[in-house]
C-alpha cells in the first residue's frame, strides 16, 4: 500500500475513513461481520491501541507524589522570616546611608515623632506604638531563630 | 479549524478550589483522578520506566504550583494533559531524543494488498501476530505513539491533542493517518509471509 500524501484525494478519504470506521467498531463493540478486510485489519490495530502494554503506576503513586510535593514546598514560617530579614536589611541599609550621608533625614523622623507625641492624638500614638512593636516583634523573632534554628519561637 | 472547548466542569471547579485552599488530601484526589491520563502521556513519550515515573511525579509538582494559573477556560484535563505533555517533552529535550523522528520514505512499490478473507478474530487470537503488533506500535517515534494513545485509548479529540501538544490540528491528523496506515502495512506484510 502507499500511504497516500494528498489529505485531500480520494485514496486518503477512503483508507481515513476504513480507519475512523475501524474505530468506532472497536469503541462500541460492533461484532466483527464486516467484510471489508481493510476495516478489519485497522479493527485490529484500534485494539492493540486501546490495550496497550504499559506497565501500570503503583497503587501508592498519589501518596508519594503528595510527599514530595510536602518536601518541596517551603514552609511559611521560614517565608515570613527571609521577608523579615530582608525588611529589616533594608532599613539597616537606609538608616545607615541615612547616617553617612546626612543625618537630617533621622533628626526629621526623630522630630516628627516626637510632634506626634506631643499633640496627644490617639492616632499619632497608635502609630508609634504599632512602629515599635512591629520592630520588637521582628528583632525578638528572627534572635530566637537564630538561637533555635528549625523551631518557630511559639 | 477550531472546535469549541467543552466548559470545565463543576466538579473540577471545586477539586481546583479545594486544592488551592489546601484542604487535606484534594490534592491526592487529583492525582489519583488524572494520574491515569498523565501516565499514559510521560510513559508513551518516556521509555524508560523509572524516568517516566519520575517525569510523572515532576508533572504533578508543577501543576500543584502553577494551578492557581489555571483560569477554567479548558477542560482540567487538557490543562493537566498539557503539563504532562511539556514535562515528558523537557525531558526528551534533555536527553536529546527526537520527539517525532525522521519521516521515512515510502515505498513506492509494494506488493499487492491482500486484505480479502482477513480473519479479525482468528488475527486478534494470534499470539504471535499479536505482539508483533504491540511491538511495532512502540517502534513509532514518541509523538506519534502519544498521539494515537491519546485518540484511541483516552478518546481524546483531535483539537483536545491539538490543544495538549501545541501542534496543529491538520498536523495531528497527518500523524494519526500515517501512523495507522504505516501499522497496517507492517501487519499485511507479516499476514502474507505467514500464508
Amino acid at each position: 500500500m502507499n500511504i497516500p500524501h494528498d489529505h485531500n484525494g480520494e485514496e486518503f478519504r477512503r483508507e481515513w475513513q476504513a480507519q475512523e470506521r475501524a474505530l468506532e467498531e472497536e469503541r462500541n463493540g460492533v461484532n466483527p461481520v464486516s467484510c471489508d478486510g481493510v476495516v478489519a485489519q485497522y479493527r485490529l490495530i484500534a485494539r492493540a491501541l486501546r490495550m496497550p502494554r504499559i506497565a501500570p503506576l503503583p497503587d501508592d503513586f498519589a501518596a508519594r507524589a503528595v510527599a514530595r510535593i510536602e518536601a518541596a514546598r517551603v514552609p511559611t514560617e521560614d517565608l515570613m522570616e527571609i521577608w523579615l530579614q530582608r525588611v529589616l536589611f533594608l532599613l539597616l541599609v537606609a538608616g545607615g546611608a541615612a547616617a553617612t550621608l546626612g543625618g537630617e533625614w533621622l533628626t526629621d523622623a526623630y522630630s516628627r515623632a516626637s510632634t506626634l507625641a506631643r499633640s496627644g492624638s490617639a492616632g499619632g500614638w497608635m502609630l508609634i506604638v504599632a512602629a515599635c512593636l512591629s520592630l520588637s516583634l521582628a528583632m525578638e523573632h528572627l534572635w530566637h531563630r537564630r538561637r533555635n534554628p528549625g523551631r518557630s519561637p511559639r | 479549524m477550531n472546535v469549541p472547548q467543552p466548559p470545565c466542569r463543576d466538579d473540577d471547579r471545586q477539586l481546583v478550589a479545594a486544592v488551592i485552599s489546601r484542604a487535606p488530601k484534594a490534592f491526592e484526589q487529583l492525582i489519583r483522578q488524572y494520574q491515569g491520563l498523565c501516565w499514559h502521556i510521560v510513559s508513551r513519550m518516556v521509555v524508560h520506566r523509572e524516568d517516566a515515573r519520575d517525569v510523572c511525579q515532576e508533572a504533578f509538582l508543577r501543576v500543584y504550583r502553577h494551578l492557581h494559573q489555571y483560569r477554567f477556560e479548558s477542560p482540567l484535563r487538557s490543562w493537566i494533559a498539557q503539563v504532562a505533555y511539556s514535562s515528558a517533552l523537557r525531558h526528551l529535550e534533555r536527553k536529546r531524543i527526537p520527539l517525532a523522528g525522521m519521516e521515512q520514505g515510502d515505498p513506492q512499490e509494494r506488493a499487492a494488498e491482500v486484505t480479502d478473507g482477513f480473519d479479525l478474530e482468528a488475527a486478534s487470537a494470534d499470539a504471535e501476530l499479536v505482539d508483533a503488533l504491540h511491538a511495532e506500535i512502540e517502534a513509532l517515534p514518541p509523538l506519534q505513539r502519544t498521539i494515537l494513545t491519546l485518540y484511541h485509548l483516552d478518546e481524546l479529540t483531535i483539537g483536545e491533542i491539538s490543544r495538549i501538544t501545541g501542534i496543529a490540528e491538520g498536523t495531528i491528523k497527518s500523524h494519526l493517518f500515517r501512523s495507522r496506515a504505516k501499522l497496517r502495512d507492517r501487519l499485511g506484510a507479516r499476514t502474507r509471509v505467514s500464508r
